[in-house]
């Protein structure tokens, strides 16, 4: 070799060992994760690896006598490849919002079989041990009934959940703690406590609504149907949310049937929905009061909340369910929230074959009606497992 | 009183719950991972109950029941699975555990778990 030649040899061996390893990284991607959304991209780019660094073995191999036919056939192939396997990742990022964030923010078009690779990487690699836990969990789930492990959660989601849920467990623990010391903790020191856990609850609602909300959108949220009574349910969220009513002096009232309201739903994710409905009736709400009424009619469970709040204007009213709305932001900015509530709640009763309207006028009040089927209607919905908690 | 063990990758929790069902007057034993927690199940006396985290490194909840359930000296343990994994579903039900508990979770309702089990 010349000493001119060396560098361009050099670099180009290096680049097909670059692209060699790439290849290799795909193939163990698409063998531990054949379902995964980008599964259909793996072949278009490891041809595409393949042929560019072949191009580049070629190209070192021939630098000092350049055979151009057998390098342009290869570049070819190369760009080709390249172009299905953009394609394929484009379409598959399309479907999964989730990944489709590791995919395409600021990765440059040429190195989509890169950002393919890397996104499934991260989703292997997102909760710790992964591999292990797909793996025993199907051996688990073998064991037991002989069929096979349900959908893990996202790989995203599952880290998100576990690393806020930590904390806020060893919060909600030490929070206990304190509460247990009873008499020993001064009026002042327990209104603290009681403030820290109301907190606690409000930050532990927040990190379910954010979960509930993305799997709603990756549809990926399975209703866990059970038998309850919605009306014990109203009552239940009215009491926990009794101390925000009193901070702004405002009646908070429950109406419900002295019968059991009967309904077979996931009382998890209509509890969020109230909780949302019923807490943003009191954040839009200064004088008066808010009321929840449960009643049943014919083949439908129906709850009412109504506030005396300011209203919402009629051209409002579609928009208070989009996600990260809130009714007059520049009038409502001292308001916490990220108007997220009423858009899952939407989306949640949706979800569970249910529908929620409101009914406003400026200066006389809300009110938000939520109607569910007696018995839960979607495809999304499977029976409450007995034994899980 | 059965010893309570508990197999929690956070030090923090792991540390704060033994210190608190110590308090509650119960005995305990800790361990890291699955892989700890087998050996310790293999050579110390039986547990009245586990409280079993899932995600955690080295060995996984999920893979210590797994093995759990193929021993037969070990497969009658009661465990309380306390894992911030944000949906087990059907899992929660295949792991055969007692009870399945989503972080963060409450002192008196983890309390009257193993109460059920130790006392």
């Amino acid at each position: 070799l010349t000493d001119a030649a060396l560098l361009p040899t050099a670099t180009n061996i290096a680049l097909a060992i670059a692209c060699l390893a790439m290849t290799w990284a795909l193939v163990l991607v698409a063998r531990r994760h054949p379902r995964s959304a980008f599964a259909r991209a793996q072949l278009p780019a490891t041809i595409f690896l393949g042929a560019a660094a072949a191009t580049c073995l070629v190209e070192a191999v021939t630098s000092s006598h350049p055979n151009a036919d057998l390098s342009a056939v290869l570049r070819a192939i190369t760009a080709l490849a390249g172009i299905i396997t953009a394609i394929q990742v484009m379409s598959a990022a399309s479907k999964t919002p989730d990944e489709s964030a590791t995919a395409t923010n600021g990765v440059p078009a040429a190195a989509a079989p890169a950002a393919a690779a890397a996104a499934a990487a991260v989703e292997a690699s997102e909760e710790p041990g992964a591999n292990e836990a797909r793996d025993s969990r199907t051996s688990v789930t073998d064991i037991v009934n002989g069929a096979s492990a349900p959908a893990p959660e996202a790989g995203f989601l599952g880290l998100v959940s576990h690393e806020l849920r930590t904390p806020l467990t060893a919060m909600q623990l030490l929070l206990d703690r304190l509460g247990d010391a009873g008499e020993e903790l001064a009026p002042r020191q327990r209104s603290i406590v009681d403030r820290l856990n109301a907190t606690a609850a409000r930050l532990t609602d927040l990190v379910d609504s954010i979960l509930y909300y993305a799997r709603l959108r990756n549809g990926r949220l399975v209703a866990s149907v059970e038998p309850f009574d919605l009306g014990t349910l109203a009552l239940d969220v009215t009491e926990e949310l009794r101390p925000q009513a009193q901070r702004k002096s405002l009646d908070l009232e429950a109406k419900t049937t002295r019968d059991r309201i009967s309904i077979e739903s996931d009382p998890k994710l209509i509890r969020l929905v109230l909780l949302n409905i019923v807490s943003n009736a009191l954040k839009f709400t200064e004088r008066g009061k808010v009321a929840i009424a449960v009643s049943a009619e014919g083949d439908t469970r129906v709850v009412r909340v109504t506030d005396s709040g300011a209203g919402i204007a009629a051209d409002e009213q579609k928009r208070i369910f989009e996600p990260f709305q809130n009714v007059e932001p520049t009038k409502h900015k001292h308001l916490p929230g990220v108007g997220l509530g009423l858009s899952l709640a939407r989306q949640i009763v949706d979800s569970l074959g249910g529908h929620i309207s409101v009914r406003s006028e400026l200066g006389k009040g809300s009110t938000f009606e939520v109607s569910l089927p007696a018995v839960a209607t979607s495809a999304t919905s499977r029976a409450a497992q007995p034994g899980v908690a | 009183m059965k010893v309570v063990m508990i197999v929690e990758d956070d030090d923090e929790i792991r540390e704060l719950l033994a210190e608190m069902l110590a308090d509650g007057g119960y005995e305990v034993s800790t361990a890291r991972n699955g892989e700890e927690a087998l050996a310790l199940l293999r050579s110390s006396p039986r547990p009245g109950v586990i409280l079993l985290d899932l995600m955690m490194p080295v060995m996984d909840g999920w893979q210590m029941r797994a093995e759990m359930l193929a021993d037969p000296a070990l497969a009658d343990i009661p465990v309380v699975v306390v894992s911030g994994a944000a949906d087990l579903g059907g899992d929660g039900h295949a792991l055969k555990a007692s009870r399945v508990l989503t972080k963060p979770v409450k002192w008196p309702v983890l309390l009257e778990s193993v109460r059920a089990h130790c006392n």
